[in-house]
This record gives C-alpha cells, structure tokens and sequence, in this order.
C-alpha cells in the first residue's frame, strides 16, 4: 500500500486553476477578506511586534531542545492518565490509531480539522480496515463528501460554491436543493449531531502542547472540535511533533498571534485545553485520551540550520492569504497536503514524491509571506535554500534537466568574462532583428512580440524588449567625456 | 543650477558614486542608465562606471544555482573593491542592491576573508531613490512632468531593503505630476526573475491583476524602480496596447 | 514498537541538533514567558463589566448586566418562552445554587437536567445554563473550568447558552486570564485537581465555510446569553 497518494505537479495544475474563473473568484474573495481581518486585529495589538519576537526566540528554543521537551510531554501527559505514542512516519501513525480503535471496537469516528491527519491520509487508513470515519467541522464535511481535499489550513472548502454544496448535499445526503447557507449548516449540524453522539473515538488535531502541564490546544470556531474531544469514550490527539510551546503561560502570546493572524479574530469561538482524559468525578469527557507524536520528516527538516525554522509554523494560514501565488491558484495546484508558502516550504522536506522538489520554484520570492508570518519564518532565505539543495542533487537524484543545467553554466560563464558577454550582446542585436517589430514604440526601441520556445513561455502573452543596438556600457564612452561639470550640456 | 544641492560651494568634496548599472539596464534600457547619470550629475555628484561589471548573479541565485551565484558575487566584490572607500556604488534597481545587500552574506558565509571584503562593498550600496533621499538628502530633483503618476513598490525594494517612502517622495516632488496610489499597490507584479517563465500562467495572472488595478487608479503613468517589475508590466501594456506609460522613476526625475 | 520508535525519533532529534549525549540533558531554561506588564493599567470592574459587554455583543452574543437574584430568574423564564422551550441541562455552581435557580424554573414546570445525564439527554434540552470562572473583557470570551458539578457538554450541546458571570470574575485580556490559571490550577499537585478541560468560548458556535458567509450554531449552542451579576460599582 503506498503511503500516499498526493500527486504532485504544479506547472500542469497551477496552469488549469489559472484558467478557472470561479475559482479564481472565490480565492480573491477569499483571500481579501482575511487579509483585511487580520490587519486590523494586528493594527489594534500594540505589543504586536514584541510578541512575534518573543514568540520566535521561544521556538527556536523549543526546537533546540525538542528531544526534552518531548519527553517530558510525554511524562506529563502520563502522570494525567493519558497514553503517548510516537511515529517515525505517516503509516505508523495511521496504524497506531487505527489499532486503538480496533482494538476498543470503535465502529464510527469522528474527526475535527487537523492538517496532520490530512498529511498522513488517516481516512484512508480508517477505511481500510473497515473503520466509518466522519469529518465533522463543516468545511471538511463538505471536501469529505466530495471526495476532495481541502484547499486551504482554514477555509478548506473556499473553492467550492454555494450552488457547488447545496448540489452535492441533495445527491449525497438525500435532501432537497437548498441554497442559504443557513439552511446547509443546519443540514450538517443535523447529520452530524447524530455521528457525535454515536461515535465511539474522537480524533482531533493539536494546535499547542504545553510539556509542562501535559496540556494540549485545540483551537476554533464550530465547536466539533469541543464534541469530537468531549462526547465519544475514546479522544486520539495527532501531533506534528514541533508543536511544543514549553510554559503554560506561553499559550497566551502563541493563542493571540496564532488566532489573530488567522482569522483576524481577538479570540476563536473555542479554545480547549486538555490535560488527559475525563478526572475521576467528571461526569462527561472521553475515558481514554490518547497522544500520537508524529515525526514523518521532520527530524530531517530540524537538521538544516536555514530550513529548520520551517518548524517554527502554527499553522495559521496567514502566508496562503498574502501569497499572489497562492490567490492565482489555490490550494489545489500544490498537490499535497500544505499549499500556499508554507507547503512549498515545507512539503520538500516532507515528502519524498515526484514533483515536490519543484515546489519552492512557485513563488516569486516577494517576501510577502515573511512578513506577515507571527513567527518570522524568512521564506525568500528558505526558498532559495531549498532550491539550491534541488539543483545540488541531494534530493534522492531529483534535480533539474540537464538543458537548464547547461543553460546556466554558459550564462555564467559570459557574465564571468566582459568582453564575450558584450560579444554575445553584438550577436543577440543581429540575431534578434527578424523577430523585432518597430512600431508603437517610444525611444526607437524595438519590441519583439514572439520568439521560439523556451523565450515563447515569456512572449505569449508579453513584449520583450529587444536588445538595445547602443548598450549601457558603450553610451556611456561618450557620457564620459561630457563630464559632471558641464551640467549643461545634459 | 539651483537644484544642485551638492558640492556646489567651492572646496567642499564632491560626492562620488559608482554606477552599478544591472545587466538588463545595460543590454536592454541603456537610457535608464542614462537617466540616472543625468540625475545624479544634475544633483552634483560624480558619476563613475567600473566596465568590468556584468551581472550580480541574481538570475542563477535565484534558480538555486548557488556556486554559479557565488563566482558572480566574487566577481562582482572584485570590480567595486577597485573604488575609494568613500564612493557609493548606486544601483537602479532594488532587486539587485538587495542581492549584494542581503544575499551576498548568505554565498560567502563559509569565507571570512570574502565576508569582509563583501561588508567593505556592500555598505556602500545603495538604491537610486534612496541615495538621493538618504545620501543627497533630495527630493525635489528640479524635473517636471505632466501627468497622473501612480508608484509600483517593488518586492525586493520594498520588503528586503524595507524602502517605499523615498521613490514616493521623489515622484511627488517633480512639478506637474499628480500623484495616486493604486490598489494593492505593494502586491508582487508576477515577475519574480525566472519565475516569470518557469510559470508563466501564473505570472501572467498575477500581472493580470496588476493592471487592473493600475488602470482603475486613472494614473496615465506607471513608476517603478527595477527594470524587472517594469519589463514584466511593460510587456503587457505594450501587447495590450494599453494607454498607459510605464517608466523608471530614473526616466521621470531627469525628464 | 512504540519503545523503538521514540527512540529512534529522540536520537534523530538529537543527531540533527548535533547533540551527541545520551539521554535527557538538564532541563534547559527557555526565555522568560513575554511579561505584559506595559498593558496593565488598574481596571475597575465597572469599566471591565462595560468592555466584556459590549465585545460579547461584538461577537454575536447577547450580555446584560444585573444586580438581582429575580432579574436572573426572570430573563431566564423569557429565554424559555422566546425559544418555546421547557427543558433545560443546568451546571451545579456555587453561585447558581445560591439563587436556587434550579427550584424556581422547575416550580415553573421546567425540566432541568443535571451533572451525570447522559449525553443525549443533554443534546434534548432546550438551554444550556453555566456558571463561568473567568471572564475576558477584551475579547467578551468566557472561560470555564471543568468539574464534576460542570460538565463540558452543558455549553456545548443545547441550542442555547445561557451564562451567569460574577462580575469580580472578569479580567481584562488573556494575559490576565492565563496568569491567573498558571496560578491557580498549574500549580496543583494531584492530577485529578488539574480540570482535564478548560474552555474559552467567545461567542455563540460559527462558521464561515460556504463562500464565507458567516452562519452561526453549526455544532454549538446558535445562541449565547451572558448575564453579569454583581453589585452595581
Ligand atoms: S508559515 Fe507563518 S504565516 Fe504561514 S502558516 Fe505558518 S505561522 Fe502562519
């Protein structure tokens, strides 16, 4: 059974999002609308600035120490009657949850969001062995039914319309075409309300986990995440295991930057801390709680001094909404499980898949992703990093094509070399000359409107400018002698 | 002339700069470079250009040809060491002052001799707006022009070297114009070096979105400061045949 | 085999930070938690009760102030007659015993369902009744504490929240609110004490994922009603 079927091929799928219109809307909307929220909750924060450093001094810390933190999570966690399980890998986490449930009887799941479930395909894994799994916050529910996946960390169903879902719920829950958004929540508060009370396992995501209490966060807004971990005898918590915040006392920084920064929100509807399973004298809460810590790469992203900040994210999304890449084209086109700059970070690092290593190529390295990001992750510095590593070969022999490879050899080497770089200028005028057109052009420039492959991926859709017939360097000869005292003359 | 503000009392040391000129200026906008001579020695300040310089090795750098980058960058400290300690090195472009600036650190940081010699150049680096604000202390450069100006803040100007005021200034300051910001004014225009072609849907539909809000501004002018955004919004205007003019602040301030 | 795995994990860990010791190092000192005190100023509970209120209403919920036993118990009766309810799942709080709420709305023929029903006895009744420990005033978040006499179902399942908060319980943002909780439960020895669930809730249960359009009571409450009792300042 492979561990993944994620396919991964962002020319081809970027190039079909590109073309859809609707969802180009929706993104837009989307995209839009989260920027603006989060700007004005970081504009009313004044100790902003100050907490994102505090913040980011935390992490590196965390991560410089992960192996104790681990640990003592691990003993905390313990000591309040819960059970911590480790996975190097996706499959073993999928199989240490799935036992758990084989091995109580679970018949029915329900899940909250969580992006690492998402990584490691549980789905797939419950089904397989025969397990019903139900997502249950409303964005997933909807992805679930159609068989997607989900196309942003907080909104994952922001491609689909509203015409898209009232559609699918009628051919797949058996209901009438409704169209108000209020009539489709209530359909799946319905529907689902039903799964909570008759599930037997819970499985949540992890937002934080505080090693110091043996506390773990679940942050937002519906309020399945509170049932998934409250109602069923059973709740199993998948942590990618860079999630450690080290105090109690920290959450407060780490929940108002990770929430603001996502929805823009002072605080989520919902916020839980966990610390184990149901005490003694309560009189709800599940009887087992269950911890998976999940490795799956990320000890491998942890050894690389540059790239290693890439486990400082929590997920909040803020880079997919600043991104123009990611507003082109969605979470879809990334092929994996995390989009935007944070997937083209940090699903290379993950996964080892045809395709991935392409990945850090989509971006234009505007730095917009770095600087909203609450823990100051320098993507252009990580990027750049990783697309150096492609072309090293390290990935496993991944690397570019050997025209591209030889391309930039013979670039370098005239830029090395003055005088054959304005040769080859000399001949780059001569050659151009039957593809340049003169017409509407100011200062005598010429525009060429088509050149052969691979400068007809630059000219199908712009002008480039031709090659001037005077260079820079041989005007100013003349510019010279007409020295800065004869202003004049200028 | 009046709006010479340097070096004009006698004595006084003139200031100097070098011109590091860019390779797409060199081969493709040589007026560009033009331009900012003429500025420059309009405002005072002798202009010099080292011939040896060719590319800062962006293009390879960013493609992740990182020893490739690295032989440009040695090459590139090599021919503005030659310059006296107190000549600025002046770049029409933010993209390639921030690649000595910034990135160079990142290539030599396995060489402390090459370290130094980098820090010895790169603090002499500037980008053309803000050496005239920064350095100069200018923002009436003496030019005029007619029209309705709207500002392209690009990347690598505006988040690497953390510039967006200084080109503002300038451009408001030249006599005629009637300045406008678009919006999303700061959004990259899909360029992003070879990004442009290793993704051109996408860099086409991110320009898509750039002129658009360009020509909802009612601006009849584009300005930016790198020849990269310019080329790549450029190209479109003059495929599209859109009314608009798209120039160099360099072009605008010695017109 | 979970054995091998965490060490295996462990000592990946420690190869990638270049660590090569065996085992746990000393506890090492992480940098001090963010201190904020520079947005400390002295509330009254006045103008903490004014700032909860109005950030509840903010975010969708209802909040009003009393300083009456009998204004509870009649706002509650009104909730009951607006939402033609008869049942309700009410938390045993200190606060709400002493009003003997649960006795005035039974003499009243309502049903009220207590700690130790089960769940979909909870999920039938109309309101939710809850005693908050600490309140927000910031970000109008309530934050409750779980127990045997509160259970974490009581916000969660009914169609309706109904929350009673003492007004000498609302700090002003969530630096307060954690450092009172750090003071407060960390500190606790037996891990029974530790409430295995501590829940902020800000607002009535929402969603925003058809084409963002904001829709409220998708698994929680549709509704949140906050009563601030306390003596007027
Ligand atoms: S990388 Fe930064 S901005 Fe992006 S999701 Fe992670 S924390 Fe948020």
């Amino acid at each position: 059974m492979p561990s993944h079927t994620f396919q991964i091929d962002f020319k081809r799928s970027s190039k079909v999002a590109v073309a859809d219109k609707k969802l180009k809307r929706a993104l837009v909307s989307a995209t839009d609308r989260f920027r603006a929220q989060r700007s004005l909750a970081v504009e009313g924060t004044q100790e902003w600035e100050e907490i994102k450093t505090r913040a980011r001094e935390i992490k590196e810390h965390v991560i410089d120490n992960l192996d104790f933190y681990l640990e003592k999570l691990e003993e905390s966690i313990t000591k309040a009657g819960g059970v911590v399980h480790w996975a190097r890998d996706g499959e073993e986490a999928a199989n240490i949850i799935t036992a758990i449930a084989a091995e109580r009887g679970v018949k029915s799941v329900v899940k909250s969001k969580s992006m690492a479930t998402e990584e490691i395909e549980l789905n797939n894994a419950f089904e397989r062995n025969g397990i019903k799994v139900v997502e249950t916050d409303l964005g997933e529910y909807i992805i679930q039914l159609a068989g997607e996946r989900p196309s942003h960390i907080l909104a994952p169903a922001i491609h689909k319309t509203r015409d898209d879902i009232s559609k699918l719920f009628s051919r797949k829950l058996g209901v009438p075409y409704y169209e108000e958004p209020e009539e489709l929540t209530g359909i799946a508060r319905d529907k689902l309300r039903e799964e909570f009370l008759n599930a037997d396992m819970g499985v949540s995501g992890v937002n934080f986990a505080v090693p110091e209490t043996g506390t773990i966060v679940v942050v937002e807004n519906e309020g399945n995440a509170c049932l998934c971990t409250t109602l069923p005898r059973v709740h199993v918590a998948l942590m990618g295991m860079e999630k450690v915040v080290p105090r109690f006392e920290d959450l407060s920084i780490f929940l108002n930057l990770l929430i603001k920064s996502a929805t823009g929100q002072k605080l989520s509807t919902y916020v839980s801390f966990i610390t184990g399973p149901k005490n003694i004298l309560d009189n709800d809460g599940p009887e087992e709680f269950h911890l998976v810590i999940l490795d799956n790469g990320r000890s491998k992203i942890l050894a690389d001094e540059v790239t290693r900040q890439s486990l400082y994210c929590l997920r909040c999304g803020a880079c997919l909404n600043v991104c123009p890449v990611y507003r082109q084209v969605g979470g879809h086109a990334y092929g994996g499980v995390y989009s935007g700059p944070i997937g083209a970070i940090i699903m290379p690092q993950l996964m080892d898949l045809k395709g991935v290593y392409e990945l850090p190529y989509a971006s234009s390295l505007c730095g917009a992703c770095k600087e909203v990001c609450p823990v100051n992750i320098d993507f252009p510095k990580v990027l750049l990093k990783l697309r150096s590593d492609f072309v090293k070969g390290r990935e496993k022999g991944r690397r570019p094509g050997l025209s591209e490879r030889m391309a930039i050899k013979l670039w370098r080497y005239a830029m090395e070399h003055r005088r054959l770089y304005e040769f080859i200028s000399r001949i780059a005028y001569f050659a151009q000359m039957p593809f340049v057109e003169r017409k509407g052009r100011r200062n005598g420039h010429g525009r060429i409107g088509s050149l052969p492959f691979p400068f007809s991926n630059w000219t199908r859709d712009r002008d480039f400018p031709a090659v001037a017939k005077k260079t820079f360097r041989n005007r100013w000869r003349e510019l010279e002698n007409e020295n800065g005292d004869s202003e004049d003359k200028l | 002339m009046s709006f010479s503000v340097m070096g004009n009392e006698p004595g006084s040391k003139r200031i100097k700069a070098s011109l590091f000129v860019t390779c797409l200026v060199d081969l493709f906008f040589p007026q560009v470079g033009e331009s900012v001579v003429r500025v420059l020695r309009r405002l005072g300040v002798d202009v010099d250009f080292p011939n040896e310089q060719t590319c800062c090795g962006q293009p390879a750098f960013n493609s992740g040809y990182t020893d490739d980058a690295r032989a440009l960058a040695e090459r590139f400290v090599g021919v503005f060491s030659g310059d006296s300690r107190d000549t600025y090195i002046v770049s029409p472009s933010g993209s390639c002052a921030s690649m000595v600036k910034v990135f160079y650190e990142e290539l030599f940081k396995n060489d402390p001799a090459l370290c130094d010699a980098l820090s010895k150049v790169s603090s002499r680096v500037y980008e053309f707006s803000s050496f005239l604000t920064d350095v100069l202390g200018v923002e009436d450069v003496g030019a005029s022009y007619d029209g309705v100006v709207t500002y392209h803040d690009s990347c690598h100007l505006l988040r690497e070297l953390g510039i967006s005021e200084a080109p503002r200034r300038l451009i408001k300051s030249v006599s005629g114009v009637k300045f406008i910001e678009a919006e999303m004014h700061d959004e990259c225009c899909g360029f992003g070096g070879t990004f442009s072609v290793k993704h051109p849907e996408v860099s086409v539909s991110m320009l898509d979105e750039k002129l658009t809000h360009i020509g909802k501004s009612g601006a009849d002018t584009l300005v930016s400061t790198d020849m990269g955004c310019l080329m790549q919004i450029g190209g479109a205007v003059s495929r599209r045949e859109l009314p608009i003019r798209v120039m160099h602040l360099a072009e605008l301030l010695a017109s | 085999m979970s054995r091998e795995a965490k060490d295996v994990i462990l000592a990946s860990i420690r190869r990638g930070l270049k660590r090569f010791e065996k085992g746990r190092g000393e506890s090492p000192a992480p940098p001090p938690t963010w201190n904020a005190g520079s947005l400390k100023h002295s509330y009254d509970e006045d103008s903490l009760t004014r700032e909860f209120v109005e950030e509840v209403i903010k975010v969708k919920g209802h909040a009003e102030v009393t300083d009456s036993g009998e204004e509870i118990l009649s706002f509650a009766l009104g909730l009951f007659e607006e939402y033609g309810t008869n049942s309700c799942a009410m938390a045993d709080g200190d606060f709400l015993e002493s009003l003997s709420l649960a006795e005035h709305l039974e003499s009243k023929g309502i049903g009220v369902v207590r700690p130790g029903s089960g769940d979909s006895v909870v999920a039938d009744a109309g309101i939710g009744i809850t005693e908050a420990d600490y309140a927000i005033s910031d970000s109008g978040t309530l934050v409750l504490l779980t127990n045997e006499n509160n259970p974490r179902s009581f916000s969660l399942l009914p169609p309706v929240h109904l929350a009673i908060v003492k007004r000498s319980a609302i700090v002003h943002n969530i630096y307060d609110v954690m450092e009172e909780l750090n003071s407060s439960v960390v500190k606790y020895e037996h891990p029974d004490q530790f409430p295995s669930c501590i829940t902020f809730i800000t607002g009535p249960s929402r969603t925003a994922d058809i084409e963002l359009n904001l829709t409220l009571g998708v698994h929680g409450p549709k509704a949140l009603y906050v009563l601030v009792y306390g003596d007027k300042g």
